[in-house]
């Protein structure tokens, strides 16, 4: 008896490792929501329109958005006139699926799942690629139960239903985990050559930066990632490519901050009237302390787009010329500095939701199920739990990174001295990500104001997973400090 | 005896037969007191702004307390026109175009009632009703003159103007040709219950020349003053401009209007209080305000929002003693169904000014009317208009100025409202009234009245009635629910670990160096 399961581990190992187990895990049960009819997804809240016409593709019938997932959609058969709309890597994976459904569909009607196959497949690499960066070399008993883990916190339905919809953040979940793994698998030697991976990791990345207006500022954190890079061995005189690569960063941040900012003034407006004046006081004294017409405290919680009726057009000329060539960001930079407690009470608010992944103002169902806004349970179990006992506050944020971030100090330490590169590229991957989730809550804050906040801060959540997933398998490796693979160790390793 | 009882029976029994006599005939008249009027428009005309003017005319018959029932000649079906009209206005926006429906022109022919053509292609039937010959003009700019003012009409491909006026026709301004023969020709004609305007515009000379012609025509002459009324008013304006406005106004001994939008939320703010304080300096200073409707942004067909939207303006206004007495709006509310109903007809005073931002939520086209419609016309439009004290307008005008936007805007507003005598609501004895669910404010010379009760404006205490129905809210309360506690013992928890790991992390470290020694 104990014969045939030694043989049967020893073969499962052999045929499937942690990381085809984890791919294969995730396609059942993402594949299962998305592709089994009755299909899952989000439905519309509005922020569909800019994907959708810059790529000429519309909507059939009129009604409400938000309350189904709609499946069918119409494509332009003549000059699309949207179509210099702004640049955004999303469309790269739009016009995949459009070719794809001009070939196999219809050339008239897009069908969503299209959308949703092109990023499976390119999320089941990135799983595939995450696995095996986080438990090479190891095949133990633990690597498959860290596969299992990556699987139920990557596979969360939250994030699986961004797959069938227009929202951008399937192209932020995949470019990331991309980029993440490379690191790890550079770090690790797992490849004898490593430009392949140093270009998938400049690549993804370069596709993360450009794939929304506010991820311009991502650049940053993704240069002190690639610091890592600089420590490969023998690697010296590429150093100069790893620059180059990072001044690409920095200039693709630049050109999606300065050709997306068609959506600015709403930004502006709404970061002023959902930002500034969110004060549990009465704002009006001070944004007259910082010299911005008293009157304009009134537009408090004001949308850009009103719902119904409005005393004040936001679109207006008042608004132009009187609010919004004043509350540029030195402003509010210069408002909160005077006003650190209510920008503390933001900022927490921010905080607050930021492990609820699932968005909840939008349904998950077709229409033929009868369900308005219905919310999808099916394998939601990690971003439930998440989302109940994470704490929700910017303190224990700042508090978590700081222990992350001297953890794998420790490893840069040792590995510096022992002039290994894996623990110098993981630290700076850790500092890159840890960047991400403290500067985007503030960021988001200071342009965007907390109205439709947990689109907002999606990069944070994304990170932190992938700091604990890394925090994990290296527990269980007993790896966290000492990056030498120990032979002994090594129960099935080839 | 007998005959003095006989007498009296028969005296108290003519009363009688005089008393009901005068009551049916009373009955009559109101029953032939038609105010609805049929205007059909031969196309929209967008391109040429023909959709502006036909809000500039709809404006003009509400101000003369006519109901308007506006559709376009593709919508006309025969019988539509029936003797509950008090007139037909047939409104050629395109040329090109004109009246093509046969039913149309075969009742309008057949209806008896007021005719009135506006534009070129004009119909045989009507040129003859008005007992004129019809001829076109080619290629020509005209100047439009009367009552000593003139204004210079655009250059125009054809227009077709009446000669051989018959005896007892009127003409309301004249049109003179610019070619050395200089020929004169009228503008606005009447004959009888039949008119015709060659051209209609929405601004300047020609839209007051087409006011008056057609007030004559329909009998609802009048002689107005202007009020004065300072529009684009809304709680983020400049108050300090307000103020200077108003106190010139007031040291002028010139009473005026002005026209704002309010807010229905954040009224427990510093700065509401600081605009309703202001707001109350001008019923102080002889004031007197109009609430303006709020932008229709969503197009929901959320009717009830609308009456909540208004009360909330009105009860948050009055708390602090400001009293609207009437509403200001863009033509278009009174065309919808929705928005005239849940918003307008609150109000018995009405300004109705120029169309902006059209969002119709269920047009009908089937406009009402208040005890007084102000027609708004804006003073920039007036630049060619001689004015003078003894300027008064004949039908109630509204002449809009927007609030100044600088030191010299505003001087140039202090010359140029010095050149009417305006309208005075006090002394004309003005009486409005607006009510939402729960109360109604009135205005009656020059005194406010929360549901019948004087309300005394000098102070700013608030008025009883209405302070109870308003609660201040704060906003972020909910947000900032405080964890702390958890989370402190959270903290502990984590920073304990964190030390057994180092602690741990200290003696893995020095077993390496055992193990290599």
């Amino acid at each position: 008896m104990k014969k045939i399961v030694k043989v049967l581990k020893e073969n499962f190992s052999k045929y499937i490792s942690p990381a085809l187990f984890a791919m294969i895990l995730a396609a059942v049960i993402s594949g299962i929501l998305l592709f089994v009819p009755p299909i899952h997804g989000y439905a519309d809240n509005g922020d569909f329109y800019q994907a959708m016409t810059t790529n000429g593709i519309y909507r059939l019938g009129h009604g409400s958005i938000s309350n189904y997932v709609i499946t069918k959609f119409g494509i332009y058969q003549y000059f699309n006139g949207n179509g210099i709309n702004g640049f955004s890597s999303q469309s790269i994976f739009i016009q995949i699926a459009l070719l794809l459904n001009k070939i196999f569909y219809s050339s008239k009607f897009f069908d969503i799942r299209f959308l949703g196959i092109v990023y499976y497949a390119f999320y089941l690499g990135a799983i595939y690629m995450l696995t095996k960066a986080l438990v090479y070399p190891y095949k133990a008993l633990k690597s498959y139960a860290i596969a299992l883990v990556v699987v139920v916190m990557f596979t969360d339905s939250s994030f699986m239903l961004y797959f069938n919809s227009f929202f951008v953040q399937p192209v932020m979940i995949i470019s990331l985990i991309y980029g993440f793994s490379s690191i790890l698998l550079l770090g690790r030697q797992v490849y004898k050559k490593n430009w392949p991976l140093i270009t998938l990791f400049f690549v993804s990345v370069m596709i993360l930066i450009t794939s929304e207006a506010q991820n311009a500022l991502l650049a940053l954190s993704f240069s002190i990632v690639a610091i890592g890079l600089m420590f490969l061995p023998h690697f010296k005189t590429r150093r100069f490519a790893v620059a180059l690569g990072m001044l690409a960063l920095i200039c693709s941040g630049v050109f999606t901050y300065t050709t997306m900012n068609n959506e600015r003034e709403v930004d502006r407006y709404q970061s002023f009237t959902h930002g500034v004046l969110m004060d549990a006081g009465d704002p009006t004294r001070k944004i007259k302390k910082e010299g911005v017409n008293e009157q304009f405290a009134l537009l408090q919680s004001q949308d850009y787009y009103p719902q119904t009726y409005t005393a004040v057009e936001p679109q207006g000329k008042m608004i132009k010329t009187h609010l919004l060539s004043n509350d540029g960001i030195i402003w509010k930079l210069k408002y909160f500095s005077h006003n650190t407690k209510q920008f503390g009470q933001l900022i927490n608010f921010a905080s607050q939701g930021i492990m609820f992944t699932q968005v909840r103002s939008v349904g998950n169902y077709v229409p033929s199920s009868n369900k308005p806004k219905g919310q999808v349970r099916y394998f939601t179990i990690y971003s439930q739990l998440m989302g109940d006992l994470f704490p929700s506050k910017y303190a224990f944020l700042v508090l978590l990174i700081v222990g992350l971030v001297s953890c794998y100090g420790v490893g840069l330490y040792l590995d510096y001295k022992s002039k290994q590169s894996l623990g110098v590229m993981r630290f700076f991957l850790v500092l890159g990500l840890s960047t991400i989730v403290l500067f985007v809550p503030v960021n988001t804050i200071l342009n965007y104001g907390v109205i439709n906040i947990s689109a907002h801060i999606f990069m944070v959540p994304l990170s932190l997973d992938l700091m604990f997933i890394l925090f994990i398998s290296d527990a269980l490796h007993d790896r966290l400090w000492n990056t030498e693979v120990k032979e002994g160790s090594l129960d099935h390793a080839k | 005896m007998q005959n003095r009882v006989i007498k009296v029976l028969f005296l108290v029994f003519l009363s009688m037969i005089i008393v009901f006599g005068f009551n049916t005939s009373q009955k009559v008249n109101a029953a032939e007191n038609k105010d609805q009027v049929m205007l059909v428009y031969d196309s929209e005309n967008t391109t040429d702004k023909g959709n502006k003017k036909i809000d500039a005319l709809q404006r003009v018959l509400t101000s003369m307390n006519l109901k308007v029932r506006t559709l376009s000649q593709s919508k006309y079906k025969s019988g539509m026109l029936t003797k509950k009209y008090l007139g037909i206005i047939s409104m050629v926006n395109w040329d090109q175009v004109g009246f093509v429906n046969k039913s149309f022109i075969k009742d309008r022919n057949n209806f008896s009632g007021i005719k009135l053509h506006i534009g070129n292609n004009i119909s045989k039937d009507e040129v003859s009703s008005l007992g004129a010959k019809s001829s076109k003009l080619y290629q020509q700019q005209l100047t439009l003159k009367n009552k000593g003012s003139s204004q210079i009409l655009p250059f125009s491909e054809t227009i077709t103007v009446l000669t051989d006026l018959p005896d007892g026709s009127q003409t309301i301004g004249v049109l003179n040709t610019q070619q050395p023969d200089l020929k004169t020709y009228g503008y606005g004609i009447i004959n009888g219950k039949n008119g015709y305007l060659p051209y209609f515009d929405s601004t300047g000379l020609s839209y007051l020349t087409a006011v008056e012609m057609i007030s004559k025509l329909f009998a609802k002459q009048g002689s107005f003053l202007p009020m004065l009324t300072i529009t684009g008013v809304s709680p983020i304006s400049d108050l300090k401009m307000l103020d200077k406005v108003s106190e010139f106004c007031y040291k002028n001994k010139i009473p005026f209007a002005i026209s704002t939008t309010s807010v229905a939320d954040n009224t427990g703010m510093k700065a509401f209080t600081r605009f309703t304080s202001e707001l109350r300096n001008i019923e102080n200073r002889g004031g007197i305000i109009f609430i303006k409707s709020p932008e229709v942004a969503g197009s929901g067909n959320n009717s009830s929002e609308l009456r909540q939207v208004l009360t909330s303006y009105i009860v948050s206004l009055a708390k602090d003693k400001v009293y609207p007495v009437g509403i200001s709006t863009d033509g278009f509310w009174n065309q919808d169904k929705i928005l005239r109903k849940n918003f307008l007809m609150s109000a018995d005073h009405w300004i109705l000014l120029p169309n902006s931002n059209v969002t119709y939520l269920k047009q009908d086209n089937r406009s009402q009317i208040a005890d007084m419609s102000y027609l708004g016309i804006k003073a920039s439009s007036l630049k060619d208009v001689k004015k003078s004290a003894k300027t008064k307008f004949t039908t109630p005008t509204a002449i809009l100025f927007p609030l100044p936007g600088s030191n010299v805007e505003l001087a140039s507003f202090k010359e140029e409202i010095n050149k009417f005598v305006w309208f005075n609501p006090k002394k004309a004895g003005m009486t409005t009234a607006i009510s939402t669910g729960t109360s109604t404010v009135s205005f009656k010379n020059g005194d406010y009245f929360v549901n019948g009760k004087k309300e005394n404006i000098d102070t700013a205490n608030s008025s009883s009635v209405f302070n109870k129905t308003i609660k201040k809210k704060a906003v972020l309360k909910n947000y900032f629910n405080v964890q702390g506690n958890v989370l402190m013992i959270l903290f502990a928890v984590i920073t304990i670990i964190l030390i057994i790991f180092i602690l741990l992390g200290r003696r893995i470290y020095w077993n390496g160096f055992n193990k290599r020694k």
